[in-house]
Formats: C-alpha cells, sequence, structure tokens
C-alpha cells in the first residue's frame, strides 16, 4: 500500500492529470451550462498541458537560461515548455471564439441552459 | 489485327448525338439530317468492320490511358455482325422516327439520347472485355432512360423508376462478375476461364450466376423482367422497336459470352478446349438456361395474350421471344462442342426477333400515330385504312409465330432441332418435357398473334379515318423491315453460310456439327409438322378463349405482385424502422436498442440521480437541431447514449490506464 | 535557398496567412474587395502549388526547414509527390469556390460579413495546406487547430439560430477531438524525444519494444481525435448540422476540403508513423472498417430521407468518408490508392455539389427536393452540374467516382476481404436511391410554375464547368493521378 502510495506520490503529475482530464471530460459532456462546457474543456486542456510539460521536467533542473548555472538535476528540458505556449495560446483562442458563440446563443435564445435551449426552439418545421 | 474502326464504331453515334443536338438548337431539319446522317455513317462503318473480320477473322483495338483499365475491343464475327444488326436496323427506325417524334415535345432531348444509347448499343458488341463492355452497357442504360419516360407521365416515371433500379441492380452484378475475374485473370477479357477459376477455388457458377443475373435483367429472364412490359410499351414506339428489338439482345449476348467463352478451359494460346470439368459445368449452366429459357417463353406468352394494350402484347412477347434466344443459348452450353446447331438457332433467333419485333413496334407506332389509341378494345378495321402497314404487320407476325416463308419459322425449326439433340445427348426425359413446353408456347404465340390481327386490322373501325397519311420515309423503313423478314425465311442458306457459320467458328464449335448446320434443309416434311401443330394449339386456343377482350392478368400470375412489390415495401417498411429508431443517426440505435434497454435496466436505481441531466447534456452535443424536436426523451435513447458515453470513457480511461503503467 | 522559387513550400502557407489579416481591414469600400482578394490569393496560391507540383514531378520530394533551422530542432515542410498532388487538388478547389463565392455570397451572409468570410476562408486554406505539407506532428495540432477555428466560423458566418448552435456543438467536439490528438502527441513525445515525423518514426520502433502499451495508447487517442474531426461515423453528429446551416461555398469547402482533410492526416499518420506491426495490427483495423461499413450504410439511408437538399448531401459526405477509411482500413495496395484517390474525387464532386445546389436554391428558391420538377429547364447548368456530381457519386463510369470505387474493389479483393467488396457494391444502390431520383426530378419531370432563372456572370458559371469536366477528366486520365500517388502507396502497402 505505501509503496504504492509512493508511487503515486512520484508520479503526481500524471495522476493529477488524468484525474483533470477525466473531469473535464465529463464536465463538457455532462453539464447542461453552455458556459461550463467551454470551462470544461479546458480543464481537460489543462490537464494534457500538465503531462506534456511534465515529460520535460528533471527533478531538481533549473530553466534552460544559459548565463544562470545549471541545478543539481541540470537543465529541463524547454521544448515541450515552449509547445505547451503554443497550445495554450491555441486554447485560449478557442475559449475565447466558444464564449463568443455562447453569447451569440444568449441573443438567440435568451438562456445558455441545454434543456431550456431545447424547449424554447420547439419543433423544427 | 489492331485497328482504331471499333472504337470509331462505338463513338460515332456518341459525337453525332452531341452534334445533333447542337443542330437542333437551331433547326429541326438539321437536327433530323445530322441524326439521319451520323446512323447511316455508323452503318457504314460497321459494314467495313465486317469486311475486315470477314477477312482476317478479328479485329481489335486498345485504348490504353482511359480509364486506368483501358479500353480494349475486340470484334470477331460474332460481335461485329450483331453490331451490323443494330447499325441496320437503327437506320431502319430513324428513318421511320422523324415523323413520329414530330408528334412529340423535346425532341432535341429523345434524339440526344437516341444516339447515345445508339453507341452503347454497339459498344457492347464490340468490346473485347466485360470492363469495357460494362462502360458501354451503362452507358446504353442510362441513355435508354430518358427515352423510357420520354412522355413524363406518371405511367412513364413509374415504369422508368422499374427499369433503373432493376438495370443498375443489374449492373453492379455484372461489375462484380468483373471484379471476381480481374482478380483471378488480371484480366476481364472474354477468354476461356474456366480452369484459371478451378485453380483459384472460385466457384465458375457463382461468376455465371453473377453474370447471368445481371444481363438476364437486361435480357428480360423471368423473374427478372417486370420492367420490360412496363417500359417498353411507355416510350415512343421508335424507341421501344429499338428498345425491344436490339437493347434486350445486349443482354443475351453478355449470357451468351459467359455461358459459351468464359466457361470453357483454353489451351495455351487460349483457344478454347473442352475438358471433362467444362463439360459438366456446361452441363449444369445449360439445364439452368434451358429451363429458364422455358419459364421465360411460357410465361412471357401466357402474359402477352392477357395484356390489353397493342404494345404490351408486342412487349411481353418480347420476353417470350427472349425465352426462346435463353433456350438456345442452354441448349449449345449444354451440348458443348456438339451445340453448334443450338447456337446458331439461337443466334438466328437474335437476328430474326430483331427483325420482326421492331416491324411490329413500328407497325404499332404508326397505328397510334394515326388513330392515338393504344387500348386493343379502342382499335379495328385498320387494314382497309393502313394498308401497307397491314402487310407489314402480317409479314412480322409470319415471322413471330414461325410460318414457313418468314424468318421465324427457320430458326423455331433450328430450335426444335437442338431441343431433339439435347434429349439425345443425356437430356432425358426432363428434356421431352422441355420440347412440349416449346411447342405448347408456339402454340400461345399463335394465340396472341390472332388477337392482334383481329382486334386491330379486322372488324369494324371505331373512329374514322384521319386525314394524316404515312409519310414515304416511314413505309420505306417498314417495307424495308418487312423484306427482311420474309427474305430470311424464302432463302435461309445463305444467311446460315454467311453469318451463322463464321460467328459459331470463332466460337469452339465442332465442325462437323456446324457441317450439320449448313446441309440441314428446314423445309423438310418433318419439319414443316411444327408450325402446323402450333397453328393447330393456336387456333384451339384462340377459338375457345382468346376471342374475349381480357382485362389485367390476375395478380397471382404477375412476378411483380408476388416478389416485387413485397420486397419494396419491406425495404421501406427497414428503412422507416430505421428511422423510427433514428438507425441512421446520432448511432446505430437499431442494434444498441436492445443493449441500451439492458443497461438502463441495471442503471435504474442511479438513472434519476445520475443519468437524467447527463443524459440531456450529452444529447445537446450529438443531436442535430432538427431532431431534437421535443425536450421530451425516451428511455430508449438514455440506454444507448449512456452506453456510447461509457464506451467513449472506457478508451479513455484504457489509455490513461495505458499510459500510467508505462510510465511507472 | 536564395531565390523566391526555393520558398514554395512555404509560400503556400504563409501568403494565404497574410492575406487573411488584410481582408479584415476596417473600410466600408475593401468589404467587397476582400473577396476579391481572397479570389486572388486563392488563385496565386493555385498557381504556387502548380509550380511546385511541377519541381516535385522533376526532383522528387522537398524538403523544407522553416527559418534555416534543420530537423529535429527546426520545423520541417516534406512535399511528397503525394502532398503536392493533394496542394495542387485542394488550392484548386480553394480558388474555384472563391470565384463562386464572389457572385453567390452576398446574397447569403450580406456585405458587413464579407470580410469576415474572406479572412476566415483564407485562414482555412493556410492551415489545410500546412496540414498537408507539415512534417512535423505538432505543427500538424496547431494547424489542426487553426483549420477548426476557421471552420467553426466560416459554418457561423450565417448568424442565424441554426448556423450558431450548430457551430458552438461543432467546436466543442472538434476540441474534444483535439484534445485526443495532444494526448497522443504528449504519450508519443514521452517515449521519443521527437516530433519531427522522420526522426519519430525512426525512434519509434525502438521504443515500440520498450513502451508498447503507451504506443497503443497514443495510437487510439491519435484515432480518436481524427475520427472526431474526419466525422467518421458514429462520431459524425455535428456534421449534418453544420454543413448544411453554413452558407453555400462555405459548405463546398467544409464538405469537399475540409473533411477530406482530416482524413488524409490520419492516413499519413498511421500509415506513416507507426513500425509496421502497429499499422499493420487488426486491433485498429477491425474497428475502423466496422465504423466506415456502418458510416456507408447509415449515411446513405439517413441522406435517402432526406427532403433538405443541402443535409441531404451533408449526409452523403458523411457516407463518403466511410469510403475514405474503408480503403485505409484495408490496408492494401490498391484499397489505399482508391482512397487517396477517393480524396481529391470527392473533393471535387462534393463542392461542385454544394455550389450547384446552391446556385439552384438562389435561382429557385426551392431548398426541398421534392420541389424541384423541372428544374433542369430553370436553372440548367447548375442542374446540369448537379447531375455529373450525382452520377459520379454512384459511382457511374466514366466518372471519377467509378475510379474510387474501382480501386477499393479491388482492393478488398486484395486483402482477402470479400465481404467490403458487397458494402461497396450495394452501397452505390443506396447511392443511387437518393441521388437518381433527385436528377430525374430536375430533367425529366414537368416543370411547376415557377420563377424564370436570373442569367449568372461567369464567375459563377465557370466553377461549376471546371469541376463538372474536372469530375469527367478525372475519371478518363486516372493515370495521371495514379502516377503521383502510385509509388508512395505502394511504400505504404508492402509495409
Amino acid at each position: 500500500m505505501t509503496e504504492l502510495l509512493g508511487k503515486l506520490y512520484h508520479n503526481g503529475f500524471y495522476a493529477t492529470a488524468a484525474i483533470l482530464f477525466l473531469t473535464g471530460f465529463y464536465i463538457v459532456l455532462a453539464d447542461n451550462h453552455l458556459i461550463k462546457k467551454v470551462i470544461g474543456i479546458n480543464v481537460m486542456e489543462s490537464a494534457v498541458f500538465l503531462i506534456f510539460v511534465a515529460t520535460g521536467y528533471v527533478e531538481g533542473g533549473r530553466a534552460p537560461i544559459l548565463t544562470a548555472p545549471p541545478g543539481p538535476g541540470g537543465y529541463i528540458n524547454p521544448v515541450p515548455s515552449a509547445l505547451i505556449l503554443t497550445g495554450i495560446v491555441v486554447s485560449v483562442s478557442v475559449t475565447a471564439f466558444s464564449l463568443a458563440l455562447v453569447s451569440r446563443i444568449y441573443q438567440h435564445y435568451g438562456t445558455v441552459d441545454v434543456d431550456e435551449l431545447a424547449r424554447r426552439r420547439g419543433p423544427e418545421p | 489485327m489492331s485497328t482504331p474502326l471499333p472504337a470509331l464504331v462505338g463513338i460515332v453515334p456518341a459525337a453525332g448525338a452531341v452534334l445533333a443536338y447542337g443542330a437542333g438548337r437551331r433547326s429541326g431539319r438539321l437536327r433530323n439530317a445530322a441524326v439521319f446522317t451520323t446512323a447511316a455513317a455508323a452503318f457504314a462503318l460497321c459494314c467495313w468492320l465486317n469486311s475486315i473480320v470477314r477477312r482476317q477473322g478479328a479485329a481489335a483495338y486498345r485504348i490504353s490511358w482511359a480509364l486506368g483499365e483501358g479500353l480494349t475491343f475486340h470484334v470477331d464475327a460474332f460481335g461485329a455482325q450483331l453490331a451490323l444488326l443494330v447499325a441496320l436496323v437503327w437506320l431502319l427506325v430513324t428513318a421511320f422516327s422523324f415523323r413520329y417524334v414530330a408528334h412529340e415535345h423535346a425532341p432535341n432531348r429523345f434524339y440526344l439520347m437516341y444516339l447515345l444509347t445508339f453507341s452503347g448499343c454497339l459498344g457492347v458488341f464490340l468490346a473485347g472485355d466485360l470492363f469495357t463492355l460494362y462502360l458501354f452497357f451503362e452507358l446504353m442504360t442510362f441513355a435508354a432512360y430518358p427515352l423510357v419516360v420520354h412522355e413524363e407521365s406518371p405511367e412513364a416515371l413509374e415504369a422508368g423508376g422499374f427499369y433503373l433500379y432493376l438495370s443498375v441492380a443489374g449492373g453492379l452484378l455484372i461489375l462484380l462478375g468483373a471484379f471476381l475475374l480481374r482478380h483471378v485473370l488480371g484480366t476481364t477479357a472474354w477468354m476461356p476461364a474456366a480452369d484459371r477459376l478451378q485453380e483459384a477455388g472460385v466457384n465458375p457458377y457463382l461468376l455465371f450466376a453473377l453474370l447471368c443475373a445481371g444481363f438476364g435483367v437486361k435480357a428480360g429472364m423471368l423473374p427478372l423482367h417486370v420492367w420490360l412490359p412496363r417500359a417498353h410499351p411507355v416510350a415512343p414506339s421508335p424507341a421501344s422497336a429499338l428498345l425491344s428489338g436490339l437493347m434486350i439482345k445486349a443482354g443475351a449476348y453478355g449470357i451468351a459470352r459467359s455461358a459459351l467463352v468464359l466457361l470453357q478451359s483454353g489451351d495455351a494460346v487460349g483457344q478454347a478446349v473442352q475438358t471433362a470439368y467444362t463439360a459438366a459445368v456446361g452441363h449444369g449452366v445449360g439445364t439452368f438456361l434451358l429451363w429458364a429459357g422455358a419459364a421465360t417463353m411460357l410465361g412471357g406468352a401466357i402474359m402477352a395474350i392477357l395484356a390489353p394494350e397493342f404494345k404490351k402484347v408486342l412487349a411481353y412477347s418480347s420476353v417470350s421471344q427472349m425465352g426462346y434466344i435463353i433456350f438456345g443459348l442452354g441448349g449449345a452450353a449444354f451440348l458443348g462442342s456438339q451445340g453448334g446447331v443450338a447456337f446458331g438457332a439461337a443466334w438466328l433467333h437474335m437476328i430474326n426477333h430483331a427483325l420482326f419485333k421492331s416491324t411490329l413496334f413500328l407497325v404499332a407506332g404508326a397505328v397510334m400515330q394515326h388513330t392515338g389509341k393504344r387500348r386493343l378494345s379502342d382499335l379495328g378495321g385498320l387494314a382497309r385504312q393502313l394498308p401497307l402497314v397491314f402487310v407489314a404487320f402480317l409479314v412480322a407476325a409470319g415471322g413471330l409465330t414461325g410460318l414457313p416463308g418468314f424468318n421465324g419459322y427457320v430458326s423455331k425449326t433450328l430450335l426444335h432441332h437442338a431441343i431433339l439433340e439435347v434429349a439425345g445427348h443425356g437430356g432425358g426425359a426432363a428434356a421431352l418435357v422441355l420440347e412440349k413446353i416449346f411447342v405448347f408456347t408456339s402454340g400461345l404465340t399463335v394465340v396472341y398473334a390472332l388477337r392482334l390481327l383481329f382486334q386491330v386490322f379486322l372488324g369494324r373501325s371505331p373512329q374514322p379515318r384521319r386525314a394524316e397519311l404515312l409519310p414515304v420515309s416511314q413505309e420505306l423503313a417498314l417495307a424495308s423491315l418487312a423484306l427482311l423478314v420474309a427474305a430470311i425465311g424464302v432463302a435461309p442458306g445463305p444467311v446460315l453460310a454467311g453469318l451463322i457459320l463464321p460467328a459459331a467458328k470463332g466460337l469452339r464449335f465442332d465442325p462437323h456439327a456446324l457441317e450439320h448446320l449448313t446441309h440441314l434443309s428446314v423445309f423438310t416434311l418433318h419439319d414443316l409438322e411444327g408450325p402446323l401443330i402450333a397453328l393447330g394449339i393456336g387456333a384451339a386456343v384462340y377459338l375457345l378463349a382468346g376471342r374475349r377482350p381480357v382485362g389485367a392478368a390476375p395478380p397471382w400470375l404477375s412476378v411483380e405482385e408476388l416478389v416485387y412489390r413485397p420486397l419494396v415495401s419491406l425495404g421501406r417498411r427497414t428503412v422507416d424502422l430505421a428511422r423510427a429508431l433514428e438507425l441512421a443517426e446520432p448511432a446505430s440505435r437499431a442494434v444498441a436498442w436492445a443493449a441500451g434497454l439492458a443497461v438502463l435496466l441495471r442503471l435504474r436505481m442511479a438513472r434519476t440521480a445520475l443519468a437524467l441531466p447527463f443524459y440531456r447534456a450529452w444529447l445537446f452535443l450529438v443531436t442535430p437541431g432538427a431532431r431534437r424536436t421535443s425536450p421530451e426523451w425516451s428511455e430508449v435513447n438514455i440506454g444507448f447514449d449512456l452506453l456510447l458515453l461509457a464506451a467513449t470513457l472506457m478508451v479513455l480511461l484504457v489509455g490513461m490506464f495505458y499510459l500510467v503503467r508505462a510510465v511507472w | 535557398m536564395t531565390s523566391p522559387v526555393s520558398h514554395l513550400g512555404v509560400l503556400v502557407v504563409i501568403v494565404p496567412l497574410l492575406a487573411a489579416y488584410c481582408a479584415e481591414l476596417p473600410w466600408q469600400a475593401w468589404r467587397r474587395a476582400s473577396l476579391r482578394l481572397a479570389t486572388v490569393t486563392a488563385a496565386a496560391v493555385f498557381g504556387f502549388c502548380v509550380l511546385l507540383a511541377a519541381q516535385v514531378m522533376q526532383k522528387g520530394a522537398l524538403l523544407y526547414a522553416i527559418g534555416g533551422r534543420p530537423a529535429p530542432w527546426g520545423i520541417e515542410f516534406l512535399i511528397d509527390p503525394v502532398a503536392a498532388y493533394l496542394l495542387l487538388g485542394l488550392s484548386g478547389i480553394f480558388f474555384l469556390v472563391a470565384l463562386f463565392a464572389e457572385d453567390e455570397l452576398e446574397a447569403e451572409i450580406g456585405e458587413a460579413g464579407l470580410p469576415h468570410f474572406s479572412a476566415l476562408y483564407l485562414l482555412l486554406e493556410a492551415a489545410l495546406l500546412g496540414l498537408v505539407a507539415t512534417n512535423d506532428l505538432f505543427n500538424t495540432f496547431v494547424f489542426l487547430e487553426i483549420s477548426a477555428i476557421a471552420a467553426v466560423g466560416l459554418v457561423a458566418l450565417k448568424n442565424d439560430r441554426l448556423s450558431i448552435e450548430a457551430a458552438y456543438r461543432y467546436l466543442i467536439l472538434s476540441t474534444l477531438g483535439s484534445g485526443a490528438f495532444l494526448f497522443a502527441i504528449a504519450l508519443l513525445y514521452a517515449v521519443t524525444g521527437h516530433l519531427n515525423l522522420e526522426y519519430l518514426k525512426q525512434a519509434l520502433a525502438p521504443a515500440l519494444a520498450s513502451y508498447p502499451l503507451s504506443v497503443a495508447a497514443a495510437l487510439a487517442m491519435l484515432l480518436l481525435g481524427l475520427m472526431v474531426k474526419a466525422a467518421l461515423y458514429p462520431l459524425h453528429i455535428w456534421l449534418p448540422d453544420a454543413h448544411a446551416a453554413a452558407p453555400t461555398p462555405s459548405s463546398a469547402i467544409l464538405s469537399g476540403v475540409v473533411v477530406e482533410a482530416y482524413a488524409l492526416v490520419l492516413l499519413k499518420l498511421v500509415l506513416h508513423l507507426f513500425p509496421a506491426p502497429v499499422a499493420a495490427s487488426s486491433a485498429w483495423r477491425l474497428p475502423v472498417l466496422w465504423a466506415s461499413t456502418a458510416a456507408i450504410f447509415a449515411g446513405s439511408l439517413a441522406a435517402i430521407r432526406e427532403d433538405d437538399i443541402k443535409k441531404m448531401l451533408a449526409y452523403s459526405t458523411v457516407s463518403q468518408v466511410g469510403y475514405l477509411l474503408l480503403g485505409v482500413g484495408l490496408l492494401s495496395r490498391s484499397g489505399l490508392l482508391g482512397s487517396l484517390l477517393h480524396v481529391l474525387n470527392h473533393a471535387v464532386v462534393k463542392a461542385m455539389l454544394f455550389l450547384a445546389a446552391g446556385a439552384i436554391i438562389r435561382s429557385t428558391g426551392r431548398r426541398r427536393v421534392s420541389e424541384w420538377q423541372g428544374v433542369g429547364l430553370q436553372a440548367p447548368l447548375p442542374a446540369a452540374a448537379f447531375a455529373v456530381g450525382a452520377l459520379s457519386m454512384v459511382g457511374i463510369p466514366p466518372l471519377n467516382g467509378f475510379i474510387s470505387k474501382w480501386y477499393l474493389s479491388l482492393g478488398a479483393l486484395e486483402a482477402r476481404m470479400p465481404l467490403y467488396l458487397w458494402v461497396v457494391l450495394l452501397s452505390s444502390l443506396l447511392n443511387a436511391a437518393y441521388y437518381i431520383p433527385v436528377v430525374v426530378r430536375c430533367f425529366l419531370t414537368p416543370a411547376r410554375a415557377g420563377l424564370k432563372a436570373p442569367s449568372r456572370p461567369a464567375s459563377a458559371t465557370a466553377p461549376l464547368l471546371v469541376l463538372a469536366l474536372a469530375t469527367l477528366l478525372m475519371g478518363l486520365f486516372p493515370s495521371v493521378q495514379l502516377g503521383l500517388v502510385g509509388r508512395t502507396v505502394a511504400a505504404w502497402a508492402a509495409r
């Protein structure tokens, strides 16, 4: 048991990412609130970012700035961090866009609740 | 010999179609001239091709850049002569058509499709492999469709639907056969393939079944004929003449090639040789074709007697006569290398039927043009009003019923010889049953011919004579066709020696059996018994039952009622059911229905707590807006969507699990 | 590296990207001109692609290191013959659709929407061409996201209830797919330390031995992500609404190019990247085959009962995606050829069908197929183009749809799975069941009393004519395409 907990501790990033990913995924699918779905997407993507950055992390490492001395573990791998910066930018734009869409939906229907939305639309011709 | 001539023959009418359409937008006369020139040019090219084939045995050409596979033309005597027949009849019908079409709407469209169909029809007989044949076959099918529905009446559209769907399905079966051949042989050329199929472990009967069903649709083979008696009568008469006279021959040609060429085994140079294996396959295939032909001829004749309209009688008669051709092909396949006479009979009947049936349809066209009526009960006494048409009818009916002196007599007598040969070569008692069916059907043919004679041409005329007379072009076309019918009937020798023999030599029949074909005199006392018996049966049946006007055929006789309607309604109901269960979307609910229910039962406790909010939110993402007609939801849907969701989560969870395991 | 010609590979992405920014300039007078800018840019990009294809034909595959930094540190574009072939086809369609949009679009979204359309359109073009050209996994992800945002924007342009809602749903599901895709990238990077496809491929073979489960999970996530984006059944749920609600030029691009590009990325990554035992494993092939079969039938069945023409075409796209991935699942030489040919064949045909449908709707005001009696006489050219496209979809020779089906069927036999031969042929019958009645109704039924068609300028008719001609020529001369893609496909199938 302690061994398992120890393993979990040492792989905390991955375990957290797994939990976050599923949480986000659940929110996207299960929540009735359109904005919360967007939040779910964000949570989910954070999980992926976490995993990605964690692959480049070195225990005790420092940021790879050449003028600064390396930490006890040397430098951490900068590539994942750089990539994730891009990923975050992408995620931000998707979020902004979906929020804009939600506000349009609100203009059209006066609600952002899925059930309410279906009720207000009524049957299609 | 390699010559681009076959490709040219196939393409000239298509090019002419475009030209004629362009010309037609300026003036009708210009268009007619273009159409006639095209038909004449195609005829001349076919004559030329024939002379080349006669001198050199075959003409071949390959266009390798087209369509990946390349188009292959290979014309032997069999194909070249059929192409010549097509071009000849097409030319005559074209001469007839101008006045007729002048009464119709959209003549430009008619002639565009008319010439495209011509192109397709010629190409089928010139193709050197199944792939090329399929291309032209489809061209023919689709170009003929606007001809069938030309009137744009609901009746025509319904008939056209039958025609189109059965033809498309038939075309796909041919394509399946082509894939099979291509996969086993690496080519789809018409060459003996039985031993290679055997090596590859492919059942030759499967190949034959695919091709026979595919071509059988076009040939009007029972029970695939249902489109024919609907589609042929509704088309304008010149088109019906071509559909019934020529186009269905493409089906018979395909069956002939598959049964008599593909299912042989070849020697090193691709020449067919008979082995025990192919003899056995030939027996099987031949027996099937004999019975299918007999059923088709008998069924078609019965329906022809019961049909209420002039052109419907002719269309059913086409079904019946195609039965004779299939019957002959069956005999040829059954007898193997001894099947020369049977093949000659089928082949001659293909020519004969093309001639007399197109004459009869043109007669029907002339009658329509003159009276505007199509039901037999509205017609009568036209013999005096249209004397030349009457004579043409008599000659063509003579050919149809097989009276001595007309062309049908020769081919039917040969067929009779063939069936007796089958009986002598292991056909046994079954062959004698077939012989009786054959004779009885000939009697029934007389019955419907008599009905036409009495109800259309004799008796009192119900309407006054119209002012319009037949123009010379139409009279000439009718007269030429009738002359050909009579000429073959009076002097069959040159036709047998000049046409049938070279065609049969291209296949693998025993020369001795072919020798027999040329020395055969069909005018012996014994052979003359045949038409007498048929006349006797026919007159008796006609006097007993045939004179009364008949209504529609009883439904239990109609294959359509028995097979197709239930099938179609089953199909519709399946789609409806799929719709009701939303099979099509958002996911295959029909399959998941039971599973979803099971999940529901297990989740009953948790449902209100978990499933309800979850479900609606999920539904929002997965269901198209237009389908979500109300916020109410059914339990079935919940079950299924939960299943889908669970599956997705499982995939993700497993992925995470693997990830954690791997990194540990 | 100094002459501008040597930078062609990256210009096809950069030029539309820059032009996209210019399209949004805020002056009133610029609104209409922005559409012209889109057309001109698309034409220029098409020109670049022609030059590029000529170069590739001459010298073989081109490798371009962006910023002069070679892999594995920099980002690489790799233009092999397959990529050149697709760049050529996709940019051609972009150009033609833009030409069509110049004339048709304003009626649908109003003048104010035009700059947005142009900007999103060019952004989409840049992203999709980049997707085809890039040789870097993370770069693929970025282009995927850009194209997703642009595509969703094109759906939302109409700004009515249905399209906004469809756009939202599209965006959320598409982002779910991207999440899965990014997850797969993280896994692959974790086990190999590379993002460049070539290096990744070499490093994956040893990594497979040490981390088989990670590689398998990456493959699963990759497939899941791309299947959502390519709308493979049953993950197609966002597609019919989004494609039907978008304005006509958007629908043509979404159905004709976007979905195909995603399917192509799937094909490229799975076959190129993963080592042979994984790529040939039936663990993913069988589900893909089943899903494709279900897509082919379900899409057709849904389309049969659909009366709204654009929705019918959208469902048809669902079933065509099934064909695209059927060949991938079969994994035989002819099957892959069929898939790869079908990418462009379907792109051309579906773009033409949507444009023709849009033109017919505009000139007759009828969106329901059941009201299309005699439309062929009122709008002869669009109806004729529609007929050509419909016959090609059914697989009538000698149109290009027949060629794809021919190779797919041969592929089924080569893979020793004759069942899928039946799938292809039976589905042709289903396709016929919904396409042919429309054609018949257009041309062979008496017309209803209705509007007289307005005469349309050449810019709207020319794209239809060119696409119809391409449909015919691609069917008649498939050897040109086969020559371009044949060798790559043989290399894939050999693995």
